[in-house]
């Protein structure tokens, strides 16, 4: 009984504090609702992102009511299969979860002469996880560093591999800190080691797993363990640690406000690449779909699978774009 | 001979002559085409690898003769390699590349009646610190808008200010490096005639909506004489170079007063120190002298608690010229090219430190040296003239050294294997070690082979010869079922079941290895002890039925005494008292692999193993038993080595699907490329390390190629093992075939 309870209360405190920040974020009062033009029928295909996997799926059942003719195939095993997926043409869009490098940028003009068109589609924070039954408070960024790098970029003085050496005490304080991580395709990958490893290089402890589920997954089966994904990932097993830039900054759990500010510092756009030639028309099922995104409709699916959408000032700058 | 032996006997008809050659001829065509695929396969695979290995190679693209005499301060070139561009003490003057026409020269709107003295471009994205005759350092941006009409391309040179740094009063920079981070941070460090140095460090205010004001904080570097270079990293470091060949380093941070650290760069025979420059990403510095030495350092941080880092030798490049003066580094990945006064440009890469070639401009001075944006390019100015460069060399970063050997990277404290493939930004240095994937392989297959082989041969001994042929029937088919479970699902089940309850379970699963063999032989001692009359009345083999219960009973007391054990012996946490001895124990780890993986390979090894066993000539055995020896004598001194060519091929073909085996080591090891052998944590496999990665990997990049080059390796070691089977397979079955 009182271990349902637990697990209930735990449950309720994780919707909490994972959907709080949903149910008061409302999408730009600016942003157009979406208007559906004729003709648009036929087939595309998307190659990319993992973690925005769940989203290109809800935005192509939103745009299918619309469209009822459109088909699109949707398929996540990480950022990095997104670039090559366009230069081979199997995919016309290509979400990605961090910006294109350019050694990929150049392999895309080495083929078409022009570089790929990215589009801002939404706005994410990568939270760190914990099992729901660490009493960890809040976590620096530099801590974050010596916890998963093995250069420790964050010029923290020692490694950590303990909770202890975090400031957890009893059963805690010996244990070791066990490493859970994203696959290197991941986008996700990237942009934790670019920003909360300060560019450093993971400790060779950090177990690769092939998608956000299961980093969430593995962390809720072990008791010691610790991992990154994106928020929307959020699950009763799991907890997010408060994170801080520095030692003596306010923490957060990454809420709209903190994202865009800066206080949080895991926030990141989601892009969605697409191969656009200059002066030239598009394909009428990727323009519509990419107008689709950018629509009040589009964005609110963006807030119902729990990431931030865009300002409108981005909205506006994305959608020139398609001209 | 005679033709006539080859006639089919009477009576076969033709028809059946006809088929008896299509058959012939169909297997023989089969056989070819299958050997044939195989080396098509292997020959694919190599192709695909062997550009790794091969040599860099230039080709001369164009020559252009500048409008003006003026010393040329800084070059280089757009990304389509279309337009060239030099900065003189007027301006940047802009080249077409193709016929070596001038198209114009922009002047930075805030040079006024200044000129420029000093250029330095190897900030990223463009970025360009300009210092001026009266003594500021102008930031600003090289920038190309490219417009697509068509099929044609136009590209048209911008140059925009960024920002500007006052370093000082009216004494002109002769010497200077910039830094901008792109969107609000820039800092200029320079040096006058006088042969003062100042650092100045601005920021723009980040807002959303705007730019915000930038504002700049200077500071002076005092006690430096015979200055010859100098150059920062933007962020942590101002670094000089001496006349007399010493280097010295000042900490920065932000708009505090650098301090300084040690001189980390002693007097090499006194030899002026040339040039200095960090690489792409700001790790490594490059240091060049008056003759050709040509050295990178890498900060390394101190050891135990002092954050401080300090500045430790890596290579010493051999250039093999006479004076390294001018270093450009390439905006992509680790390579960079010194310039001399001889005349001549040679190619380099930090992490390997490898040359790549030497490329002779001529016998005057080269003035300034670059990479296009791509790096595949290289623009050299020289005696009025420049000279633009195709380069080609796509896998700069792979050696036999770095695939195979300790490899010093940046933010290292010493050479190490690592294997870190990618990276988010393109700063990242590529870690290409092999090595620890293939001791991930090694590491997998031996704790597979552990558990799988003893099992798998003992378990067929007893079925093939101690076995009722009854139950034999139901067993063997039933363990051969077991192979058709498709690897991912036992992958799975071992990744997200079997995992945590192991963790939670270790000890009393350990305690089964003691434990169980030991009940069992108790048990098969009391049954000898039954009375005689009881066991003449039971039918044959009652044994197993005996043995099974038992069996199992003695796993549940391994597991009831797990938590006994941990209590008493371990202090209550078996993974503290690991940690004290110092292993650590992870949840996906090699005992689960063992698991897992044995379970694939039992089958395999079980059934080839029986087989063998049981086409033994049945007169064997009957002779043996017949001389008096007991039917354990027999079925280790007559049947087992009669049959060893079966159980030798038989663990090499399970050995075999051992280190090829994917999906399981995918899931259920965590993938991480450690060397350590210990049982308590996992590995990275090479197999498993093709599958996470390839999708990821950039056609016919390095990535690609390296993995091809694993696949290729993984090939290598199972023909090499297969062939060696074979033979020692042919010797046994040479030897035993007289019995």
């Amino acid at each position: 009984m009182l271990g349902w309870r637990c697990v209930c209360g735990a449950f309720v405190l994780s919707l909490f504090t994972g959907f709080a920040v949903a149910q008061t974020m409302q999408v730009d009062p600016r942003l157009e609702p979406y208007e559906r033009v004729s003709g648009i029928s036929g087939s595309a295909s998307s190659i990319g992102s993992d973690t925005m996997n769940n989203m290109m799926a809800l935005w192509l059942e939103g745009f299918r009511k619309y469209y009822p003719n459109v088909k699109i195939q949707i398929e996540g095993k990480g950022s990095s299969t997104a670039p090559p997926a366009l230069i081979a043409g199997t995919a016309q869009f290509g979400p990605m979860s961090r910006p294109m490098k350019s050694t990929e940028v150049d392999k895309f003009e080495g083929q078409f002469q022009y570089p790929p068109t990215e589009l801002r589609t939404s706005l994410d924070a990568l939270a760190v996880f914990v099992h729901k039954d660490n009493p960890i408070a809040a976590l620096t960024l530099p801590e974050v560093d010596a916890i998963f790098s093995k250069t420790r970029k964050g010029n923290s003085p020692e490694g950590i591999t303990t909770w202890g050496q975090v400031g957890l005490d009893g059963q805690w304080a010996a244990a070791p800190i066990s490493l859970y991580g994203r696959n290197s395709a991941s986008g996700t990958y990237g942009f934790f080691k670019s920003n909360a490893l300060y560019k450093g290089d993971y400790k060779d402890q950090v177990k690769e797993q092939p998608g956000s589920a299961s980093v969430v997954q593995g962390i809720t089966e072990d008791l010691y363990g610790i991992g990154y994904s994106g928020i929307g990932y959020t699950t009763s097993g799991v907890r997010v640690v408060p994170l801080s830039v520095e030692k003596g900054e306010p923490s957060s759990v990454g809420s709209l406000a903190d994202v865009v500010d800066g206080v949080y510092p895991l926030g990141r756009f989601l892009y969605l690449y697409i191969n656009k030639a200059p002066g030239k028309p598009m394909d009428p099922v990727v323009r519509e779909f990419c107008k689709y995104i950018f629509s009040k409709e589009g964005q609110e699916v963006v807030i119902k699978d729990g990431y931030m959408p865009v300002p409108y000032e981005v909205v506006s700058e994305e959608l020139a774009k398609l001209q | 001979m005679n033709p006539k032996r080859e006639r089919a006997p009477i009576g076969v008809t033709p028809w059946a002559r006809l088929l008896d050659q299509v058959g012939r001829w169909a297997i023989t065509v089969g056989g070819i085409g299958v050997i044939a695929a195989v080396l098509g396969i292997f020959v694919f695979v190599a192709g695909e690898a062997w550009p790794l290995f091969k040599d860099a190679s230039i080709e001369s693209l164009a020559e252009i003769r500048l409008s003006s005499a003026e010393n040329v301060l800084a070059t280089g070139t757009d990304p389509y390699l279309e337009v060239a561009f030099v900065i003189g003490e007027r301006g940047v003057a802009f080249y077409r590349v193709f016929d070596g026409v001038r198209i114009e020269t922009l002047i930075p709107g805030k040079l006024g009646d200044a000129f420029i003295t000093s250029a330095d471009r190897s900030a990223a994205e463009g970025h360009v610190g300009l210092g001026t005759s009266d003594g500021r350092v102008l930031g600003v941006r090289v920038d190309f808008d490219v417009t697509f009409s068509e099929d044609a391309r136009s590209v048209v040179p911008r140059l925009r200010d960024v920002d500007e740094h006052r370093l000082f009063q009216t004494a002109p920079v002769t010497k200077v490096a910039y830094r901008n981070d792109g969107s609000s941070v820039s800092v200029a460090f320079g040096l006058n005639d006088r042969g003062e140095a100042a650092y100045s460090y601005g920021a723009r205010r980040k807002s959303l909506v705007g730019a915000g004001r930038f504002r700049t904080t200077r500071f002076d570097l005092a006690d430096i004489d015979g200055v010859t270079s100098l150059t920062t990293d933007g962020r942590r470091y101002l670094v000089i170079g001496t006349e007399d060949g010493r280097a010295i380093a000042w900490t920065i941070n932000r708009r505090e007063q650098p301090t300084r650290m040690e001189t980390f760069r002693r007097s090499v025979d006194g030899v002026s120190i040339r040039a200095t420059q960090f690489l792409f990403g700001d790790e490594t510095l490059v240091v060049g002298d008056d003759e050709g030495r040509i050295e990178t350092w890498i900060p390394v941080r101190g050891a135990g608690t002092s954050a401080q880092a300090s500045f430790k030798p890596v290579r010493f490049l051999e250039g093999g010229m006479r004076d390294a003066r001018h270093i450009a580094v390439s905006g992509r990945d680790k390579q960079f090219a010194v310039g001399g006064n001889s005349g001549s440009v040679t190619l380099h890469h930090g992490t390997t430190g490898q040359t790549f070639l030497a490329h002779r401009i001529g016998d005057a001075p080269v003035e300034a040296v670059a990479y296009s944006p791509k790096v595949d390019a290289l623009v050299t100015a020289s005696s009025g003239r420049i000279w633009v460069t195709r380069l080609n060399n796509p896998h700069p970063e792979v050696t036999l050294q770095t695939l195979f050997g300790e490899v010093m990277y940046e933010g290292y404290a010493r050479p190490e294997h690592v294997w870190q493939s990618s990276g988010g930004s393109d700063e990242f240095e590529p870690k290409l070690g092999l090595v620890p994937l293939m001791f991930g392989t090694a590491k997998g297959t031996l704790y597979a082979m552990l558990f799988a082989l003893p099992l798998a041969v003992l378990a067929a001994i007893y079925t093939s010869e101690f076995l009722r042929p009854e139950i034999r029937n139901y067993v063997k088919p039933a363990v051969e079922l077991m192979a058709s479970l498709p690897s991912v699902i036992l992958g799975f089940l071992a990744g997200l079941w079997l995992a945590p309850r192991l963790e939670s379970g270790v000890v009393g699963a350990m305690l089964l290895f003691p434990v169980v063999p030991l009940v069992v032989v108790a048990a098969a001692w009391g049954w000898r002890r039954l009375p005689r009359a009881l066991l003449i009345r039971l039918p044959d083999q009652a044994e197993i039925f005996y043995l099974i219960p038992i069996t199992l009973l003695a796993g549940g007391l391994a597991f009831l005494l797990g938590p006994v054990v941990e209590q008493t012996v371990m202090g209550g946490s078996f993974r503290d008292w690991l940690l004290e001895g110092g292993t650590r124990y992870d949840q996906r780890n090699c005992l689960v692999v063992g698991f897992a993986m044995g379970f694939a390979v039992v089958p395999i090894i079980y059934t080839i193993c029986e087989d063998a066993l049981s086409s033994v000539p049945g007169h064997l055995r009957a002779g043996s038993l017949a001389l008096g020896a007991t039917p354990w004598q027999t079925a280790i001194r007559v049947v087992l080595p009669t049959a060893s060519p079966g159980l030798f091929s038989a663990t090499m073909i399970g050995f075999g699907r051992a280190v090829g085996e994917t999906m399981i080591v995918l899931m259920a090891t965590g993938n991480t490329p450690i060397l350590d052998w210990s049982v308590f944590n996992g590995m990275r496999t090479m197999s498993a390390n093709i599958a996470v990665e390839i999708p990821e990997a950039p056609h016919e990049g390095t990535l690609y190629r390296v993995l091809f080059l694993t696949g290729l390796l993984l090939s290598a070691v199972t023909f090499v093992l297969n062939t060696l089977a074979e033979v020692v397979r042919q010797r046994l079955r040479d030897r035993y075939s007289r019995i």
